[in-house]
């Protein structure tokens, strides 16, 4: 860019370019939400097979796979964080949000036995909820609002059922609010 | 009745600049570089006009040992900026 006389379009225009640069690129996020969505749709779902159909009791040990794809998500916007050469307030406003997300799940884990797991799947639904139906709102993009306050709903069906049918609305709940949003994100471009 | 344009936002690269840092809470130099598409050592020599008329706040510091460039718009770098875009408001649509 140099130093020449400016019009007013030219002005405009500038101003206007500069501002789309520094969008939040919610595509770069397409694979963590799918990989969230399959895993735990397929971790409820084996949970149910196991539990129900082979009746082996520790079932549960499925979830083994959640701390696992914790550590790739950390390692991925760990990555992301150390690349990136500006700070936005939604990029401030993303981590916050799911970094609470994260808080609340980890205490309803450790209130798990005063409260009991049937009110623990259920509550999870709700939070994944809050969790997409917020970035949703702030990305403008509706198939996350709509996954998220599904998933609620789901969740609030969920608390009147018994924990094998509350095992295949947790993965009901994610499919809505990961997996159908997740493929609808655009790919992401090279940036 | 038109309204004067800021000398100092009136040069492409330097509209450029404060444009970014508009919608940023802070952005390196190395960032700012890659989205104007400016070279370094005019860049830099922008950055400074900005800084010196009080627009922006340039911070030099390390990461990985390498150095470290941070730029961050100030309040009387906002408030330019709104005046500028009223002033071209006032050219665009005359009252």
């Amino acid at each position: 860019m140099n130093q020449q006389e400016l019009s007013n379009q030219d002005s405009i225009k500038i101003i206007m370019e500069m501002v789309q640069s520094t969008k939040y690129n919610i595509a770069r996020d397409k694979v963590i939400y799918l990989m969230w969505g399959y895993l735990v749709a397929i971790s409820s779902l084996a949970h149910y097979v196991l539990k129900f159909q082979f009746e082996i009791s520790q079932a549960y040990y499925v979830w083994l796979s959640m701390p696992v794809a914790g550590i790739i998500t950390g390692i991925y916007y760990g990555r992301k964080k150390k690349h990136s050469t500006a700070k936005t307030f939604t990029d401030r406003a993303m981590s916050s949000i799911w970094i609470a997300f994260i808080v609340a799940l980890i205490i309803f884990l450790l209130a798990s036995p005063q409260i009991g797991w049937s009110a623990v799947y259920p509550i999870f639904m709700v939070l994944y909820g809050i969790g997409t139906a917020t970035s949703g709102g702030i990305m403008k993009f509706k198939p996350l609002v709509i996954g998220g306050y599904l998933s609620m709903g789901v969740g609030l069906l969920a608390f009147y059922q018994p924990f094998d049918i509350q095992l295949f609305l947790l993965a009901l709940a994610v499919i809505v609010s990961y997996v159908i949003p997740g493929h609808l994100l655009p790919k992401a471009q090279n940036d | 009745m038109f309204e004067p344009l800021d000398p100092i936002l009136h040069s492409q690269l330097r509209l450029a600049v404060v444009s970014l840092l508009m919608s940023v809470e802070e952005a390196e130099f190395t960032y700012i570089k890659e989205k104007t598409k400016a070279t370094a050592g005019n860049l830099s020599v922008q950055v400074n006009k900005l800084k010196d008329a009080g627009y922006i706040t340039v911070e030099k510091s390390f990461k990985d040992n390498y150095p470290l460039t941070t730029c961050k718009i100030t309040q009387a770098g906002v408030e330019a900026f709104e005046k500028y875009l009223n002033a071209l408001r006032s050219y665009i649509k005359p009252e």
